[in-house]
């Protein structure tokens, strides 16, 4: 059905269409040709039964799209190769094709995991147009774009939050995990403060040529996830790859953190944030989840019970109940920078433990770290408060048992001479 | 020492001087130990739950350390009072350890368990109060002296190394167990459940003492008020 205003349309659009199918692809049809049937409003309307795919073309977004210069016949290839009597092409048009444009990218595609899943005919996998759009195609950077930073996070999770989905795909990541980017510090920074310079979903793992997690090309595989951060974080990258941490990373240690085993997937927050798994409070807990496990400690002969000596350290005690100035292990071993204290580098080396005490206690010298910090006080370690304790121990037991005797000698006393002295008002001996 | 005359069969035992010392002593160390068991006891609900109503440990510490500056300041007090008043000096000359108190002491003990002859004639204070005053005396001197030490962190770091620092702590929190023992549970039964004064020894609060019972528990006192003539009669 050609209405009055789409004819109109038509007329002026033609022209330019026309001339550019003549320096394209020779497809035997003008643009003019395919949007006189389908821009007709009236397709956009889904049959009753049939999957609302419209082949409805609305001219005036397709002018303003990056294509719009484009020939319909440069992306919808297989048009013309069928007699035009009928209809000008089979019905069921194959996937527009952007290859032939976008070589580098639809190869980048063909590998990632998405890619994959189209080749084994995952319906649900998402092709080019399914983040890009289609006719409304525009520059990916530009203010309108699907998949602008500020809006790409949505098209993701249009898929990775949609429960239907990843119940047909066991490996997929979990949604909530997925969800969590939104209250995460680079989500906020995205949603709340329009920061688009803050990083979506595609920033950390890779666009066309997206892989999972554990595939060691993934920028965010283990082996290259802290040269992913550093892209931003450049100074903390730096730091840590310096640390004994990074270094352990670079060797190859199994166990040895990278970022996220401090700070956190999806669900990263700032510092300063009481969620985040580094906040003063939680800091001991997540240390403690490799150097309190018996398994890390053992395996790599690290010093035990740190996180039961500093909970029962006045700082460990202050921080466990909300103190966030007490020292938590961040603030003596340092974070991204932290060293065994045999480096002479270490800020809990001896030769820095005065600077590093005098951080909070200015008066704390040379002479004050000649004690030993959070050790578990055997006899041999802390002699002192050993044998405090146990004269204590011992002090307290003895003196329960005497109070308690001289009670009892005192009521047994008391309940004789009574007896003795018959009902009597006072039992005096 | 006021003849107990107006009130008749009545002396006075502890001025109003020294029933406020008291008081403020018993408040003080009461506040002390319920916010200090709350730091000991941090891991056990009870500490949590004395923590939450004290503020948070912020909270708590300044109770605390407002409570060491009231026992501190009732410390102090009773050095003046007992060194340069007639009255308290005198007081502290009858707290003075003899003896005779170990033989009083082994005296009561065979006394209750039957092999005894008569009461010892105790004087002003008996060995048990004696033992109380110099118990707590140590105690409250241990919990000053260290407390200070941890209060003033930051200045005890440039004297002292990290492991006297911790022997310190230790010790504070221990000895605070002592003193709950002294307190809670020799004090309380001393003043309260010695079936002599179940349900309390009142004088604490009258500051008076019946002349019938000061005959029976400071025998002696008794007859030394009575030959100075500030008794009149007695029973």
């Amino acid at each position: 059905m050609a209405t009055l205003s789409g004819c109109i349309t038509v007329l002026l659009l033609s022209a330019r269409a026309a001339g550019v199918t003549a320096k394209g692809h020779s497809t035997g049809l003008s643009d003019r040709a395919c949007l006189r049937c389908h821009g007709d409003p009236a397709l956009a309307k889904a049959k009753p039964g049939e999957r609302a795919r419209t082949t409805y073309v609305n001219r005036a977004v397709l002018a303003r799209s990056r294509h719009a210069k484009v020939a319909c016949g440069e992306c919808h290839t297989r048009i013309g190769k069928h007699p035009h009597d009928k209809h000008p092409h089979e019905v069921k048009l194959p996937r527009a094709e952007c290859a032939a444009c976008h070589r580098r990218e639809a190869r980048a595609y063909a590998g990632s995991i998405h890619g994959r899943g189209l080749a084994k005919a995952d319906t649900d996998v998402p092709t080019c147009q399914r983040c890009h759009g289609g006719h409304d195609i525009v520059q990916v950077r530009g203010p309108a774009s699907r998949i602008q930073p500020l809006r790409q996070a949505r098209i993701c999770m249009e898929c990775h939050a949609d429960t239907r989905i990843t119940a047909r795909h066991p490996d997929m990541p979990n949604v909530l995990l997925i969800r969590a980017y939104a209250d995460s510090v680079h989500g906020r920074a995205m949603a709340k403060s329009g920061l688009a310079v803050a990083p979506t979903c595609t920033s950390c793992h890779g666009t066309h040529d997206l892989k999972p997690a554990d595939d060691p090309r993934s920028p965010v595989h283990r082996k290259n996830l802290a040269e992913t951060c550093g892209r931003c974080h450049q100074g903390i990258l730096a730091e840590f790859r310096d640390s004994v941490h990074g270094t352990a990373l670079a060797q190859g240690v199994p166990d040895a953190p990278t970022c996220t085993g401090c700070h956190g997937e999806h669900t990263i927050a700032a510092p300063a944030d009481p969620s985040s798994r580094v906040a003063p409070r939680n800091i001991p807990r997540t240390c403690g989840s490799c150097h309190s496990a018996e398994g890390i400690v053992g395996t790599y002969g690290l010093a035990s019970k740190r996180g039961e000596t500093y909970a029962e350290s006045v700082h460990g005690i202050a921080v466990k109940f909300g103190n966030v100035e007490a020292a938590n292990c961040a603030s003596c071993h340092g974070f991204h920078d932290v060293q065994p204290s045999s480096d002479p580098r270490s800020r809990i080396a001896k030769a820095n433990l005065p600077a590093t005490c005098g951080k909070c206690h200015p008066g704390a010298g040379a002479k004050f770290a000649e004690g030993r910090v959070h050790i578990e006080k055997t006899k041999q370690s802390a002699p002192g408060v050993f044998y405090v304790r146990r004269f204590y121990t011992w002090f307290i037991g003895i003196l329960i048992v005497c109070f308690l005797a001289y009670m009892t000698v005192e009521i047994y006393g008391y309940r004789r001479r009574r007896k003795q002295a018959g009902p009597g008002p006072e039992g005096e001996g | 020492m006021t003849p107990g005359g107006a009130e008749g069969r009545e002396v006075l035992r502890f001025t109003l001087n020294e029933r406020l010392q008291h008081a403020l002593l018993m408040v003080s160390t009461i506040v002390l130990l319920i916010t200090g068991f709350s730091l000991l006891f941090h891991d056990l609900w009870i500490g949590r739950w004395l923590l939450w109503l004290e503020g948070g440990i912020e909270g708590r510490g300044l109770i605390h350390r407002w409570a060491a500056v009231v026992l501190m300041g009732v410390c102090g007090y009773h050095f003046l009072y007992i060194l340069f008043t007639e009255r308290g000096h005198a007081q502290f000359m009858h707290l003075r350890p003899r003896r005779q108190d170990v033989r009083d002491l082994i005296q009561v003990i065979r006394l209750n368990l039957g092999r005894g002859e008569e009461r010892p004639p105790f004087d002003r204070f008996d060995y048990r109060q004696k033992f109380q005053y110099y118990a707590f005396f140590v105690a409250s001197a241990t919990m000053i002296l260290s407390g200070l030490a941890l209060w003033f962190a930051t200045e005890t770091m440039t004297i002292m190394p990290k492991w006297m620092f911790d022997l310190l702590a230790v010790l504070h929190g221990q000895e605070s167990v002592v003193i709950f023992l002294l307190l809670f549970v020799w004090h309380l039964y001393d003043v309260h459940l010695r079936p002599e004064v179940f349900p309390m020894d009142w004088s604490w609060i009258t500051g008076r003492i019946s002349v019938r019972e000061l005959k029976e528990r400071h025998r002696a006192e008794y007859e030394r008020l009575r030959r100075a003539g500030r008794i009149d009669g007695g029973e």
